[in-house]
């Protein structure tokens, strides 16, 4: 009997369930009475119509963003960037993180993709998935774009850029930023370093490992220790604790994948009670300004960064495609320059970009400036030039004027 | 001879027949709960062919994986290499592929190598007597370490015709047939049978002729031959192999067996449908709290609520003793 009773109730369950499946949406339902009623008189009407209808329409869109993680400062801030950008777009972002694992970020995108997002923007851990990313955007119409990333094979660029939902990507030249703070920790004197960077396989990793290694060989600096997959504080603090006990002419380690793991090394220096003997150098920010600033101007760290803002050329290049006004017909590449810290520099990025009224060195006017509903002339080509000159200096002209 | 306080009571023994069968049930009574919670929630779109489809494709790998999990269980055992062991085999195949472009070879080997870590294993759990959760764990780091060895150079890639592979239909016919071959070893042959009385009490097994040690490597072969299949699904899904290939999947196959009901001490009461119900039930989980706007930020907080819910409701507390 109890049985019997149960099974009813779950098969009333199951089946008001699917005919709640193939009853349509309330908002489907007005689109279509919409749709209807503003097609019934000529074609040159239904334009205004339809232009009228669309800021209602745009605070339903959603864009799904694949990032690695949403607990630390990089993509907290990034997160933030993205949010500020939407209450003008209109355009939200929702976020899910996979880590930096294949499996994991495809599933995120077939789940953006199975809840209905317009758009979506990817970090991905190889090129290998923005190729079946494409496969699963094509299939469901969506557009999608990288951000942090490029690609470099010849025939999954082939693949990606042919689909016409690729909006574009945006990465930063890590290799060569890489490079000059190698070299720049060579001028000063530094001979004896590790380096901590992230895991194998990563372009990010591997390039920043590569630009560094380069300088240190050019300029004869000696590399005592390193250690991969480092991306967290707390694995960063490990790998810290290993180089100061095991090298004791250790002058410098290089933080080169993880936010997290700048002041994790930096805490482990000072416990070990090396402050002022080992310095810091970091491709990062921390995310926390007043920090950042102080390392800096103590000489205690060397650092490039600031690149966070990368995301947001992605999230314009999908957000004019997704209302109808794309910036080009073909993909986009954005190519950012990271900032290496001077200390006037540092004090104007960390008090002015990333505490003052702007976020990042961008504000409302900017992403108005980026977004074609409110400023319909805007190009692929300015958006291109924007990103390439973003710096201090570009912040303080714009500001300036 | 009498043995005392051993009579039948039949009220109690019909009370705890009533709590098995409603045990047994209880995984389906979540997944439909899960279906209908979240097909409300979400208009039906929860329900609709295409998500459910989006989320059985999700939950194939962990399903087969599984399977060879559930005979590892089924001893009482455990089974924790697979994540490492995926990748690590699904590298060595990459590479096979990479250098003879050949499909049926680069297939070979990963099954090769995943069933010939689940013969090590085997071997040495019978042997050095090591718990498997331990042994295990030991090989799960061993092969994460020659994963990035092997992965030093970045991402192994494998063509990308190969995409042709990755199918729903590909993958549903591979799973079709796993489950019906193991599913029926382990229910209708006397190898299935030694697994549930090895599982139910290996001292009396043994004594009752049941050749534990290899009953025990088999498990584990069968387990690693598993792993092998997946990491061919894995690795035609994603692409290539990277150093980050199928981490946490084995936390994935315990959550899933779980879900699904599978009783980790092992024994008569391990069955194969519970990784089948648990990996999509998972999958559906994360799709569906996905779908209702749930925050990334309370998504994972989210599904250890609802998995010490499962766990708190279908967990037979009666068998618990240590995994061997």
């Amino acid at each position: 009997m109890k049985k019997r009773v149960v099974s009813s109730v779950i098969i009333a369950l199951l089946l008001s369930t699917m005919m709640v499946g193939c009853a349509p949406k309330a908002s489907e339902q007005s689109s279509q009475t919409q749709a209807s009623s503003t097609a019934a008189p000529e074609a040159g009407t239904a334009a205004p119509a339809a232009s009228t209808a669309a800021p209602e329409a745009d605070s339903e869109k959603t864009i799904g963003l694949v990032i690695w993680g949403t607990t630390g400062a990089a993509a907290l801030q990034e997160i933030d960037l993205l949010t500020k950008a939407a209450k003008i777009t209109g355009i939200k972002v929702e976020v899910l993180a996979s880590g930096y694992n294949a499996d994991a970020q495809l599933k995120d995108v077939e789940n953006f993709a199975a809840k209905g997002v317009d758009g979506i923007m990817i970090c991905n851990c190889s090129e290998e998935v923005v190729a079946k990313t494409a496969d699963i955007c094509e299939e469901n119409k969506i557009y999608f774009g990288q951000f942090h990333r490029s690609l470099s094979k010849a025939e999954i660029k082939d693949r990606v850029y042919s689909s016409k939902y690729f909006v574009g990507n945006t990465s930063e030249d890590e290799e060569g930023t890489a490079y000059i703070l190698g070299k720049t920790i060579a001028d000063m004197g530094i001979k004896n370093v590790a380096i901590t960077t992230g895991p194998h396989g990563d372009s990010t990793a591997e390039g920043r490992y590569a630009g560094l290694k380069k300088a240190f060989d050019e300029f004869g600096v000696k590399v005592l220790a390193e250690q991969w997959d480092v991306s967290s504080g707390e694995t960063a603090a490990t790998a810290a604790q290993n180089f100061i006990s095991s090298n004791k002419d250790l002058e410098l380690i290089a933080t080169m994948f993880s936010v997290e793991a700048i002041k994790a090394v930096n805490t482990t220096i000072n416990n070990a009670g090396k402050k002022g003997k080992i310095k810091v150098a970091a491709q990062d920010t921390t995310g926390d300004a007043a920090f950042d600033l102080e390392l800096l101007s103590s000489g205690e760290a060397i650092m490039a960064g600031g690149h966070l803002v990368d995301p947001l050329f992605t999230y314009m290049m999908l957000v004019n495609a997704i209302n109808g006004t794309p910036l080009s017909d073909k993909p986009i590449e954005c190519r950012l320059t990271q900032i290496v810290f001077t200390p006037e520099r540092a004090e104007i990025y960390f008090k002015e970009m990333e505490q003052g009224n702007t976020l990042l060195g961008y504000g409302d006017e900017d992403f108005k400036k980026m977004f074609k509903k409110t400023n319909p002339g805007f190009t692929s080509d300015e958006l291109v030039k924007m990103a390439a000159a973003w710096s201090v200096e570009d912040f303080q002209a714009r500001n300036t004027k | 001879m009498t043995i005392e306080n051993q009579t039948v009571n039949p009220k109690k023994m019909m009370r705890y027949m009533n709590t098995e069968s409603l045990r047994a049930f209880i995984p389906f009574l979540g997944l439909i709960l899960i279906l209908a919670i979240f097909g409300i929630a979400t208009n039906g779109k929860f329900t609709s062919a295409k998500n459910l489809q989006v989320i059985l494709n999700q939950a194939i790998s962990v399903m087969i994986a599984g399977l060879g999990v559930s005979f590892v269980i089924s001893i009482g055992s455990l089974d924790f290499s697979h994540g490492s062991l995926v990748a690590f085999s699904a590298a060595l195949g990459a590479l096979v592929m990479g250098a003879t472009n050949n499909p049926v070879l680069c297939f070979l080997t990963i099954i090769a190598v995943a069933a010939g870590t689940g013969l090590i294993n085997g071997v040495l759990f019978t042997a050095f007597r090591i718990p498997s959760f331990i042994l295990t764990m030991s090989i799960l780091f061993m092969y994460r370490g020659l994963t990035i060895v092997v992965c030093s150079g970045g991402t192994i890639p494998i063509p990308l015709w190969m995409d042709v592979l990755d199918t729903l239909e590909v993958k549903l016919a591979v799973l079709v047939v796993v489950l019906l071959v193991f599913n029926y070893i382990y229910t209708f042959t006397k190898f299935g049978l030694y697994c549930r009385s090895i599982g139910s009490g290996e001292v009396a097994a043994k004594f009752a002729g049941v050749p534990v040690d290899k009953i025990k490597i088999m498990v584990f072969v069968i387990s690693g031959f598993l792993a092998g299949v997946t990491a061919c699904i894995m690795l035609v899904r994603s692409g290539g192999v990277s150093t980050r290939f199928a981490t946490f999947l084995e936390t994935d196959i315990l959550t899933a067996l779980v879900l699904g009901g599978m009783p980790l001490t092992g024994g008569s009461s391990a069955r194969m449908k519970s990784i089948v119900i648990g990996a999509f039930m998972l999958m559906a989980l994360k799709n569906g709290l996905l779908l209702v706007g749930a925050s990334d930020k309370i998504l994972q907080l989210l599904m250890g609520v609802l998995f010490l819910i499962a766990v708190a409701i279908s967990f037979d507390r009666k068998n618990i003793v240590a995994i061997k």
